[in-house]
């Protein structure tokens, strides 16, 4: 059941260090752009083990079977006595996360935006969906990543469309968020009888909440007018009213209906998070979507992978992902 | 049956002069139980533990005619074992006439005289030792 390997490439080789390895975790996440892998290895100083081969800057791909799930950088190192030495590893995107930079964009399409911000950091892209929303902005000292999900949101406000942002393989793809709902399998053993991951479901917890729930929005012009209010009354009548100001561009003007209706969508509701742990799988990640029916918390829908955890500890594959009403 | 300890390829070498009259190896596994809300407690096979055994006999001080090897007598054996203590290297373990042919690291080495026969009564804790091969390749 050798599933998972651990691959450092470093200059022309590349050196398979799963049998040094102990816990592995990967970890995507809807907010942050890019993967994070986190490993340590054994270290000893008798001629008998081998030398630490990682460091700093080089890069790990984490397989399965021969599949790439991600790769990374090796970014952080922390040595302590003669305890195994822990790295964590962020994708190409770390790159986008950690830089800052000044842009300006006019009547640039979304699309095009991020492509030139992609170039301008060697963050290869496999593919970005055509996002036809002009944008006139200028970001002053922004970090890119940032400047990346402004982008998104200005079209999805406008358009009414989500997108989903990933790491893949170490290209960057940008699509429109798919109706595709992954689903989990797990085996007791090779060769044995493949599970849904439904049938083992472990410590699951639902969270409702009205803290975050927006359900009048005002939509605000540039001249510091109210341009149009507009209510979702039966949120209103049950959980009072509350108010969420947003602040269009003059250009926008004619869509401030559009943007409030939009606005109302995601915020005129009851939150929801769920958590669960499951068997691993490797399908599960950030901004997919699972279903989920868990009758002693209720949790049950169609559920937005908000991030997930993958654990490989002894040998074993788990993972906790965490879920948005989507 | 007799049981050798050896270093480095064989280099130095302990046929044990009493060969215990019993030993056990213990083979363990990981696995995991992880509490289900729906299958209730489930087992997941987890990978191999580290084999290990305890050899309990004494090194005789003088020359028994039962005595497998007469090589060294009561504490020199103590010596030679604490020497590859301090030496932080696997032993390899070899049982003959069984399939026992195992690297080991020494967990644990008791030793003391007992009954003023002068003989060393002993017990040593050997655990698996696994040789990490990485395996390396060009990158197309």
């Amino acid at each position: 059941m050798m599933a998972h390997e651990l691959w450092l490439i470093k200059g022309g080789t590349k050196t398979n260090i799963t049998p040094m390895i102990g816990t592995l975790t990967w970890r995507s996440n809807m907010a942050e752009l890019g993967d994070e892998l986190n490993f340590s290895i054994a270290f000893n100083d008798t001629n008998y083990f081998p030398v630490n081969p990682c460091d700093i800057g080089d890069m790990v791909v984490l397989l399965n079977n021969g599949k790439e799930i991600t790769r990374a950088i090796i970014v952080d190192e922390v040595k302590s006595g003669t305890a195994p030495i822990a790295y964590i590893g962020f994708d190409y995107a770390f790159y986008l996360n950690k830089s800052t930079a000044v842009y300006q964009f006019k009547k640039l399409s979304a699309d095009a935006c991020i492509k030139k911000l992609a170039k301008d950091f060697n963050i290869p892209i496999g593919k970005i969906t055509s996002i036809p929303k002009p944008i006139s902005q200028i970001y002053n000292d922004k970090k890119v990543s940032d400047i990346i999900k402004d982008i998104l949101e200005t079209a999805e406000k406008s358009l009414g469309v989500k997108y989903l942002m990933e790491m893949r393989q170490g290209k960057l793809y940008i699509e429109k968020r798919s109706n595709v709902v992954v689903t989990g399998t797990f085996q007791l053993y090779e060769g044995g009888t493949k599970y849904d991951n439904h049938s083992a479901i472990m410590n699951p917890s639902k969270r409702r909440s009205i803290v975050d729930m927006a359900n009048t929005i005002q939509v605000v012009g540039n001249n510091d007018k109210v341009v149009l209010t507009k209510s979702d009354n039966k949120m209103v009548e049950k959980y009072g009213r509350i108010t969420k100001v947003v602040n269009l561009d003059q250009n926008e003007k004619k869509s401030a209906k559009q943007i409030a209706e939009n606005e109302l969508k995601q915020f005129s509701k009851i939150i929801e998070e769920n958590e669960v742990e499951l068997m691993g799988d490797d399908n599960f990640r950030a901004g997919r979507l699972f279903k989920l029916e868990e009758p002693v918390t209720g949790i049950k829908g169609t559920f937005l992978i908000k991030d997930v955890l993958h654990t490989i500890s002894k040998g074993i594959h788990t993972m906790k992902p965490s879920f948005e009403v989507k | 049956m007799d049981i050798f300890l050896s270093i480095n390829n064989r280099k130095q070498i302990i046929q044990l002069p009493i060969v215990p009259s019993e030993f056990k190896i213990a083979s363990p596994m990981n696995n995991e139980t992880f509490t289900t809300i729906n299958q209730g407690d489930i087992k997941v096979i987890g990978r191999r533990g580290l084999k290990s055994l305890t050899i309990e006999s004494f090194f005789p001080s003088k020359h028994y005619p039962f005595s497998r090897n007469r090589a060294y007598k009561g504490w020199e054996y103590v010596e030679i074992i604490e020497s590859w203590i301090g030496k932080r290297v696997p032993i390899r373990l070899i049982i003959t006439n069984t399939p026992i042919n195992l690297a080991m690291t020494i967990e644990n080495f008791d030793y003391g005289p007992q009954d003023g026969s002068g003989d060393i009564y002993y017990s040593l804790s050997l655990s698996e030792f696994k040789f990490i091969n990485l395996d390396k390749k060009k990158v197309k």
